[in-house]
């Protein structure tokens, strides 16, 4: 069995002033994920080794790293796509280190929150109301935009959040636009100041990587331009031309 | 119990981060990135090609244009600001489908049709602005 040379990222912020790489000899298996290669590393070789990781399936996303410089979920990609090439982990790229593969989702979280992703009625129905129905187009309106896991890596591959990481970011954007576009929420006006503040949509110059790194198939550059097409066109026309100094 | 002296609990300090910082060569990175920031700049050879043509055609208006002083190297820039312009065009018009939602009760207009308006319109306006442009360059104004 011949081995593939594993590069990765070490930082331990009580003896580091930066990061620096580590290579080790992991085992090649034609089954193995990245993360199995971790895993290996851990086990076997490094106790030591910080990194975040629990479902193994691509639904908890909280193993997303740098993968050879592309941000990945590592229970997603195989090892045998690396055999040739050698395989270099980092962490996700614009955030903050706190231990080796580990960074701080902190910035993150507070932006999540702060776009309110979850229904909000204006007036709560009791139960006894009966059921919110919705037909199948109403469903295809944001279906997709659903789909997020909140793995980071748009933010990882977004270079307008690397630069000014006030941007509230395509996650967050695409979660604000899912909400927004379900037909039981009443929460777009409620939404809208965060989103057309300047570090809200305005901000996005349309790379488009964001959509092309995400591992559930949620378009999020989709996401923030359809905000910002509805914005200028539609129903919050006079507070995001005017943003501070027009009426709701 | 006050902070100041006293405590006999340990005052958590914040965690010691690394924060890196993106290079200012962050966009050649990856393929996508360097497409990016070509079309990104696309409009600059664009509009160098516009100056000098309202220059050109201030020296017709003069009666001082001469259509020999235009050198082949002029003519391949100009190619090369016609594919810039072509290629801005088009890569804008063909999201216009996925970006504009043109509801029809609770759907919304196939992205085909609108992409196919958006690009009907901009030939619809090329040939009216051409149209236009000859017609005023055979009138005496």
């Amino acid at each position: 069995m011949s081995d593939v040379k594993v590069t990765v990222t070490r930082y331990n912020p009580d003896a580091d002033e930066a990061p620096r790489l580590q290579t080790y000899d992991v085992p090649f298996k034609e089954d193995w994920v990245v993360l199995d290669a971790l895993n290996y590393i851990k086990n076997k070789l490094d106790g030591s080794l910080s990194y975040r990781w629990s479902c193994r399936m691509g639904i908890c996303g909280s193993c997303g790293m740098s993968v050879n410089g592309v941000p990945k979920l590592t229970c997603s990609v195989h090892l045998r796509d690396y055999e040739k090439t050698g395989l270099k982990i980092e962490p996700l790229q614009n955030f903050p280190i706190i231990r080796d593969l580990v960074i701080d989702m902190d910035d993150f979280m507070l932006k999540l929150k702060s776009v309110k992703p979850w229904i909000i009625r204006q007036l709560e129905q009791p139960l006894g109301a009966g059921e919110f129905l919705q037909s199948n187009n109403q469903i295809d309106h944001y279906r997709q935009f659903s789909q997020c896991i909140n793995c980071m890596l748009c933010y990882s591959a977004c270079p307008v959040y690397g630069m000014e990481n006030e941007f509230l970011g395509p996650a967050a954007i695409a979660l604000a636009r899912r909400y927004n576009m379900d037909s039981r929420d009443e929460g777009a006006a409620d939404r809208l100041p965060v989103l057309a503040a300047s570090e809200g949509i305005w901000e996005c110059t349309f790379v488009g990587e964001c959509s092309a790194v995400c591992p559930k198939g949620v378009d999020p550059a989709k996401a923030i331009q359809q905000t910002k097409f509805d914005s200028t066109n539609g129903f919050a026309l006079g507070a995001l031309l005017m943003p501070f100094g027009g009426s709701k | 119990m006050s902070d100041s002296g006293g405590s006999i609990f340990l005052k958590e300090t914040p965690p010691r981060h690394y924060r890196p910082k993106q290079p200012a060569t962050w966009w050649l990175k990856r393929p996508n990135y360097i497409l990016y920031m070509i079309r990104e700049f696309t409009p600059i050879p664009m509009a160098a090609w516009l100056i000098w043509f309202l220059y050109q055609v201030y020296k017709l208006h003069n009666g001082t244009f001469v259509i020999q002083s235009i050198s082949p190297a002029f003519i391949a820039f100009s190619a090369v600001c016609l594919f810039f312009t072509l290629w801005h065009a088009i890569t804008f018009l063909s999201l216009s489908g996925l970006i504009m939602r043109v509801p029809i009760g609770d759907r919304v207009l196939a992205p085909i049709v609108v992409k196919g308006a958006a690009f009907g319109a901009m030939i619809v306006a090329s040939i009216l602005g051409g149209a236009l442009f000859i017609y005023l360059g055979t009138v005496n104004l």
